[in-house]
């Protein structure tokens, strides 16, 4: 036993001895560097194997995954079974066997539970044949926390919000979600949201949505009121081609009140209750390369709402339909883009209710009209700036149109890819609002409305501005700085001459 | 020393823009045009009430809407709500003219004596008027907001119609408790014990009403007035209501104690003959007394 102990000593007396590290260093470098080549032995071999027999005919019998501990069977069973040769029609090859293998496990991270690191195993299992090779793939996942909390705070143009938000992600094992937050800033006084998300059928481009949300805002820097609001949501998102889908339900109970001193008496006419019940439609189409700084490609975005219609109940009934379209493209042969968009909105007030109680078109509410105006849509004008005024609230109106137009070019001495650029723009916008809504003559006085709304629109020029300024995109948000000259404006509309700061994501 | 001064020049060049102004567009048709002759004062009315000039179901709101007609005020009613008040709660006044003001109650005595002919009438400050005032302000209010708001039948067939805001119930449901819980609150305030006894609320309304009964006699107006004045619009706010409401039956305390007061229902039949000829008149129940 002595003689034996006695190398080991050695041993030990020789790891304890000092050791040059750079010697160690080579020595792990040593080590690392023929786990590496082994391993990328090991790739070619299999690229070779795989390339040498994509055409190989094989079946998949078996798919098993492992460190899914959350994840419910029968949704992972939808996911992954399509791949099972007894549930196709036709035969793999290797190749396309593998293709299948990916197209899953892809599938498998869009829900957005696991960590991006599927990985798959293949093995040969004993029904192989000397004709076909039968498979029986192992794909290892993790699954991301099923907890997160965050809290921050956000700065915009004119806002400054503290939030908290918790997410509880894959709550039934089917890729549910569930996220409620609470915020509190200068304009959001308080808000208040839960989300319950679910994709359908183990889609994810399919993806069911119920929600609810209570908020007190205060919509002061436009007109001299707040809002609260209180409401629910049911939805459906999908995604086909590259477009988005949304439509669903929402109700809300609105809450105009604590008015100012000196609020106008048309915020004074919409205060109080009312409740909104409608049937919402957006579409979006994006195939702009940059959302933020755009230099090719193309937006299309439109949203409708059906509000209190027929059976749909509520306070307000009317149809509100808004469209964005936005382009840009490279000037060719220079670093220069061109950025082009046009905004329209419409607001048609409807009858309300069904039968007896059926009451006439009444006219639009001031939490129901569009506002324009301001450094993201038409810059030159304040914030909320176009359209008509009582005193100094911003009432809005029931029909818009906005158009603009940008050319940006790199700053001199600056390379293209940097996000700093220099803007030269023409935008203009006009908001009108309808008249003769609400009179004694029903049904026809609201096609007559819209009629001398659009007439106005195109009789006269629009409220218009010039400028020039730096932009700069920071990955969350674009900002402007711009010098405006506002070249056609109505009296009362705060066009704004001079410097004008700007913050958004979303710009003309 | 100025380090910089634009140049006169440039700064010409600068004030010329916008280039072009244009006329300001009309208002949406929701934006209310204030008219240039008459004020407005905003309600607890429906908008048929408002338009044939009908009283308003709030005491409160009833009281100044009587009290500018005394003054011989030409005004408009405007259907509204509390969250629409500079004060947050109705009734208020919108001024006439391009620049108009908006007057919270509290200040619509002083207004309609300043812009209208008040009536000649004994001073509010007069200890008789005060007491009697209080008894108005507490003992009869107290017991409209007990039999409007804590009266199950009442309150579901008179003030939750009255006062619904929205057509929506989930929501109404929410305002009525709000509403009801409000009303607990007022009647605590006065009740320091935390007790709301409905047959200690009806007898001092009981008693209050006997009192002011008893203090106009045979007289036309209170405190021997030559014509109404502010003290008969508040009196008329309460008794009006309380003598035209569809009462419960089994809820209906307040109207038999004033019906029992034939100077009262005079008092409130005088007014209303001459400022509202459209109102709804006093129902022609007969209570069997003792039944």
């Amino acid at each position: 036993m002595a003689s034996s102990m006695s190398p080991e000593d050695d041993v030990f007396d020789r790891l304890k001895r000092n050791v040059d590290p750079k010697v160690v260093q080579a020595r792990e470098d040593a080590v690392r560097g023929r786990v590496r080549a082994q391993y990328d032995r090991a790739q070619r071999t299999l690229a070779k194997l795989i390339d040498e027999n994509s055409t190989l005919p094989v079946s998949i019998s078996e798919i098993r995954i492992e460190g899914a501990r959350h994840t419910r069977k029968g949704f992972l069973e939808k996911v992954v079974a399509p791949a099972l040769s007894s549930r196709r029609e036709g035969s793999y090859t290797l190749a396309s066997a593998l293709e299948e293998l990916h197209g899953r496990t892809n599938v498998l991270h869009q829900f957005g539970i696991f960590h991006p690191s599927i990985s798959i195993y293949l093995d040969n299992t004993a029904f192989s044949t000397p004709t076909k090779t039968d498979l029986r793939a192992l794909l290892t996942v993790s699954e991301m926390s099923r907890f997160m909390l965050k809290t921050g705070t956000d700065l915009g143009s004119a806002e400054g919000t503290g939030y908290i938000n918790g997410t509880y992600r894959n709550v039934f094992g089917g890729a549910e979600s569930l996220n409620a937050s609470a915020s509190v800033g200068t304009r959001t006084r308080s808000a208040f949201d839960a989300n319950f998300q679910s994709p359908i059928a183990a889609n994810p481009d399919i993806i069911a949505e119920a929600g609810a949300y209570a908020s007190s805002r205060s919509h002061k820097h436009l007109a001299s009121y707040e809002e609260a609001l209180k409401g629910g949501r049911l939805g459906v998102k999908w995604r086909s081609g590259g477009d988005v889908h949304e439509a669903g339900f929402a109700g809300v109970w609105r809450q105009v009140t604590g008015l100012s001193e000196d609020a106008s008496v048309s915020v004074r006419a919409d205060a109080g209750d009312s409740v909104k019940n409608a049937l919402n439609y957006t579409f979006i189409r994006d195939r702009r390369d940059n959302p933020l700084v755009p230099r090719s490609g193309y937006l299309y975005k439109h949203s409708s709402e059906l509000a209190g219609w027929a059976g749909l109940g509520g306070d307000v009934a009317f149809a509100r339909t808004e469209i964005e379209a936005q382009g840009a493209a490279m000037i060719p042969g220079t670093s220069m883009s061109v950025t082009a968009g046009l905004r329209g909105g419409l607001l048609y007030p409807l009858s309300l209710g069904l039968g007896d109680t059926k009451t006439g078109p009444k006219p639009s509410r001031i939490n129901d009209r569009f506002q324009l105006g301001g450094p993201t849509d038409v810059r030159g004008f304040r914030e909320h700036g176009l359209g008509g005024k009582d005193g100094e609230d911003s009432v809005g109106g029931d029909v818009y149109l906005a158009g603009g137009a940008s050319i940006l070019f790199p700053l001199p001495r600056l390379s293209a890819d940097k996000p700093l650029r220099i803007q030269a723009f023409v935008n203009g916008g006009r908001l009108v609002g309808l008249q003769g809504i609400g009179g004694t003559e029903a049904g026809s006085g609201v096609n007559v409305g819209v009629a001398n709304a659009v007439r106005m629109m195109t009789r006269q020029l629009p409220s218009i501005a010039v400028g020039v300024g730096v932009m700069y995109a920071h990955p969350v948000a674009r900002f402007e700085l711009n010098f405006c000259l506002p070249i056609v404006a109505r009296q009362g509309e705060g066009a704004r001459k001079g410097l004008q700061f700007g913050v958004g994501m979303n710009y003309l | 020393m100025s380090s910089f001064r634009i140049p006169p020049a440039l700064k010409a060049v600068f004030n010329s823009f916008p280039l072009l102004i244009i006329p300001d567009d009309p208002l949406p048709a929701g934006c209310p045009r204030p008219s240039p002759e008459a004020p407005a004062l905003y309600v607890f009315t429906t908008p048929e009430d408002a338009a044939r000039g009908n009283p308003s179901f709030n005491p409160s709101c009833l009281k100044w809407q009587t009290y500018l007609k005394f003054c011989g005020i030409n005004y408009r009613i405007v259907p509204s709500n509390n969250h629409a008040s500079p004060s947050r709660a109705l009734p208020f006044l919108v001024t006439a003219g391009t620049v108009a003001s908006t007057l919270p109650s509290n200040h619509l005595g002083k207004w309609a004596r300043l812009n209208g002919n008040a009536p000649k009438e004994i001073s509010a400050e007069n200890p008789q008027v005060q007491a009697f005032l209080s008894l108005v302000n507490s003992q009869l209010r107290d017991a409209w907001l007990y039999a409007l708001f804590l009266e199950p039948n009442n309150f579901y067939n008179l003030s939750s119609v009255h006062y619904r805001s929205t057509v929506a119930s989930v929501v109404n449901i929410f305002l009525s408790h709000q509403m009801q819980s409000a009303a607990t609150q007022e009647l605590l305030q006065a009740r320091p014990g935390g007790v709301i006894s409905a047959d200690d609320i009806y007898a001092d309304a009981e008693s209050a009403v006997s009192a002011l009964s008893t203090v106009l006699g045979d007289d036309e107006w209170f405190f021997g007035g030559k014509e109404p004045g502010l003290f008969d619009a508040t009196l008329f706010g309460y008794l009006h209501l309380i003598l035209t409401l569809k009462w419960d039956e089994k809820e209906a305390g307040l109207v038999r104690a004033v019906k029992k007061h034939e100077n009262l229902v005079g008092h409130e039949e005088r007014i209303r003959m001459k400022m509202y000829p459209n109102a709804p008149k006093p129902s022609a129940w007969v209570w069997v007394e003792g039944s």
